[in-house]
C-alpha cells in the first residue's frame, strides 16, 4: 500500500496527533499547579478554586489543537483561558464534579496549615495595598509578581495593549511604593 | 524604598498556596485525566474532519498544527466612547467571543445577533446606566457594607450596565454560548 493513500495518511496523522497529545499532556501537567495557585489566590474558598480548575482543564483539552507547543506560549495561552474562565464564573458558575469537590476538600485542609505557617507578617499589609488597586492594575501586579509573567506576556493574557500595561504598572508601583513606606 | 526592595516586597506577598501538598497534587492529576476523557467526544469529531481533509488539502493540516491562537481574536469588537460628568473623554472597546466558557462553538447566534445591531451611542448609554447602578450599589453599601466592595464600585456599576445593555439584549436560546472581555476600566467620574 502506498504511503500516499488516504488510509496511510490517516494512520500517520493518528501517530502525529498522539505525539501532540502527549506533548500537550506534559504542558498541562506542568502548569496545572500554577493554574490552581492562580485560582486559589483569586477566589474566596477552595471549592471555587477546584471547580474553576476543573472547568479550565476541560477547556484546555477541548481546545487541544489550538494549544501552542512552545512552553512559554502555552503557559500564556493557558492563563488566558484561566482568566476568561474566572471572568465567566460570576455569570454562569462552574461545573462541579466529584473530583473537583474532593479536591476542594483537600485544598481546604491543606490551606489551613499553609495560612498558619505564614500569617502575621508584613505580607498581609502588602496584599491589602495590592487589593486596594483598581481592578485591572491589581491583576497586572498579581500576574507579574505572583504568577511570574513579564509585562508583554500580561498584555497578551489580558488582551490589553502593551503600552497600557506598562503605564498601568508604573502607576501601580508608584502608588504601592507610597503606601508601603515611601 | 528603591525598586529592588519594592520588587522583593511585592514578590514575597504572594499568598501561600497548598498546591504542593501530596493529596492536592494527586487530586489535580486525577482531574487532568478526568477532563481529558470528558473532552474526547469533541476532539474525536474534529480529528475525523481533519483526517478527511488531508488527501485534498494537505496545507490545511499544516495550518492546524501550527497552533494558531484564535482565542486572542475577538469575534466582535464594539467601540465604546463616552464623556464623564467631569468632562473626561473615554474611548475603549468591548470584546465578544463565540464559545466563551467551553470554547465549543456550538452556536454563533449570540455574537451574530450582537454584530447585527447598531451600537451607535452605546458608550454614553452604558455610562448613563452605570451612574444609576453606582448610586444603587452605594445605597446597598450604606445598608450592608459587606455586600458591596466600594473599592471597585465604578467598575462593578459599569459591568452591570454593560451586561444589561449588551448581553441581555440577546434573545436567550439553549446552546447559545458567548462571552466577553473589555479594556474599559469603568471610569465614571
Amino acid at each position: 500500500m502506498s504511503a500516499h493513500t488516504p488510509v496511510a495518511a490517516a494512520g500517520h496523522v493518528a501517530i502525529v496527533t498522539r505525539k501532540r497529545h502527549d506533548v500537550v499532556r506534559g504542558l498541562v501537567e506542568r502548569e496545572s499547579r500554577a493554574l490552581l495557585d492562580y485560582f486559589v489566590r483569586r477566589t474566596q474558598n477552595p471549592d471555587d478554586a477546584a471547580d474553576l480548575l476543573g472547568e479550565t482543564l476541560l477547556v484546555l483539552w477541548r481546545r487541544e489543537a489550538s494549544i501552542p507547543l512552545d512552553e512559554i506560549e502555552a503557559r500564556m495561552w493557558m492563563f488566558g483561558v484561566a482568566r476568561r474562565v474566572l471572568f465567566g464564573h460570576r455569570r454562569s458558575g462552574a461545573r462541579r464534579t466529584a473530583l473537583s469537590m474532593r479536591l476542594g476538600e483537600q485544598l481546604a485542609v491543606a490551606s489551613q496549615s499553609a495560612v498558619d505557617a505564614r500569617s502575621g507578617d508584613d505580607r498581609d499589609a502588602v496584599r491589602e495595598a495590592i487589593a486596594a488597586l483598581p481592578e485591572i492594575d491589581r491583576e497586572i501586579v498579581r500576574l507579574v509578581y505572583w504568577d511570574g509573567f513579564t509585562l508583554a506576556e500580561v498584555a497578551r493574557i489580558m488582551s490589553l495593549r502593551a503600552g497600557t500595561v506598562r503605564s498601568r504598572m508604573a502607576r501601580a508601583r508608584e502608588r504601592l511604593r507610597g503606601e508601603l513606606g515611601g | 524604598m528603591d525598586d529592588t526592595a519594592l520588587d522583593t516586597l511585592l514578590t514575597r506577598s504572594a499568598p501561600p498556596t497548598p498546591t504542593a501538598h501530596p493529596a492536592v497534587d494527586a487530586g489535580v492529576h486525577a482531574m487532568i485525566r478526568e477532563a481529558d476523557v470528558a473532552a474526547r467526544p469533541a476532539r474525536r469529531v474534529r480529528r475525523a474532519l481533519w483526517i478527511a481533509a488531508i488527501p485534498a488539502v494537505p496545507a490545511l493540516a499544516l495550518g492546524l498544527t501550527a497552533g494558531i491562537d484564535d482565542r486572542l481574536a475577538p469575534d466582535l469588537i464594539i467601540p465604546i466612547s463616552y464623556t464623564t460628568d467631569t468632562g473626561v473623554q473615554i474611548n475603549c472597546s468591548v470584546f465578544r467571543f463565540n464559545g466563551e466558557i467551553g470554547y465549543v462553538e456550538t452556536s454563533f447566534a449570540g455574537v451574530d445577533y450582537l454584530r447585527a445591531q447598531d451600537w451607535t451611542g452605546i458608550g454614553q448609554r452604558i455610562y448613563a446606566e452605570a451612574l444609576v447602578q453606582e448610586a444603587t450599589l452605594r445605597q446597598q453599601a450604606a445598608v450592608d457594607p459587606a455586600a458591596v466592595d466600594l473599592s471597585v464600585v465604578e467598575r462593578s456599576a459599569w459591568s452591570i450596565a454593560e451586561d444589561d445593555l449588551v448581553d441581555k439584549t440577546v434573545p436567550t436560546k439553549d446552546g447559545d454560548h458567548w462571552g466577553g472581555d473589555s479594556d474599559c476600566t469603568g471610569q465614571l467620574h
